[in-house]
């Protein structure tokens, strides 16, 4: 296995329904749209590459239980599937889903923040927020959210935000084994 | 869905243990092919592997999301 596994990529509500629940792009032609739903596909497809052959528990993927339970929520309004409860235990076993009250009280950006940092200072991990907002927006939210809580004017963010496209290219130099495992198994990928 | 089924994850055949690794080989996987590992408890589990196709992400939306 590639070294530096502690990377833990945590995963905003953007991207994780883009990647899962991703029906309303097949219809779409705009070729912008697509390169956005083939990049967060690809983001899952390296979470389940690398978890498929970790220790069971071990999550390359962070998410917090209230995105996972919004999610959840999204796909029962669609409608009924014999399915679903497989699909969320197979999700669940590659992508964490933080369980704690405080965090899940927050926003949906200010929750996934919240997880980073934690995983940061603690100095196990090295998170990084992957998200399909505008970058600078989930930026700006993170500097807003540090500014208040250190009263500081500039905030030392201790994490990366990419956009699934960096994130990508990330993952390519860090783990480029996986990324190649990954790339190879759908020619889709080429178009991104 | 099959009451008996006690779990269902993605594993990659390279890391299965002996009766899993045993039935992948059986079914003619590679290594680094990634299957859907159903586990059925009766008295000693048994593994239902089936091979994933193409992304692993689509697979599951698609044969298990979308199952009847």
């Amino acid at each position: 296995m590639d070294n530096n596994i502690s990377t833990k990529l945590v995963l905003s509500h953007t991207v994780f329904h883009t990647a899962f629940r991703a029906d309303k792009f097949r219809e779409v032609s705009q070729r912008d749209v697509l390169k956005q739903f083939l990049r967060a596909r690809f983001i899952s497809d390296f979470i389940i590459e690398i978890g498929s052959e970790s220790p069971e528990g071990e999550c390359y993927g962070v998410t917090s239980q209230r995105i996972f339970s919004e999610f959840c929520t999204k796909l029962e309004e669609e409608g009924t599937s014999l399915g679903k409860a497989d699909y969320f235990q197979i999700l669940k076993s590659f992508i964490y889903c933080v369980p704690n009250e405080s965090i899940n009280k927050l926003g949906v950006n200010e929750g996934i923040i919240v997880i980073a940092d934690i995983l940061s200072n603690r100095g196990n991990y090295d998170p990084i927020i992957i998200t399909d907002m505008k970058k600078p927006k989930m930026n700006s939210t993170a500097t807003e959210y540090y500014k208040k809580y250190t009263g500081q004017d500039d905030p030392k963010i201790p994490f990366l935000i990419l956009n699934a496209k960096e994130a990508i290219r990330f993952l390519h130099g860090r783990f480029p084994k996986y990324y190649d495992l990954v790339k190879s198994r759908d020619s889709k990928y080429n178009l991104i | 869905m099959n009451t008996q089924l006690d779990d269902i994850r993605i594993r990659k055949v390279k890391v299965l243990g002996d009766r899993a690794k045993e039935e992948a080989e059986k079914q003619g996987f590679s290594e680094n092919d990634l299957v859907i590992v159903r586990t059925v408890i009766g008295s000693l589990p048994t593994y239902k592997l089936t091979k994933i196709e193409g992304s692993p992400t689509q697979f599951i939306r698609d044969k298990i999301l979308n199952s009847d």
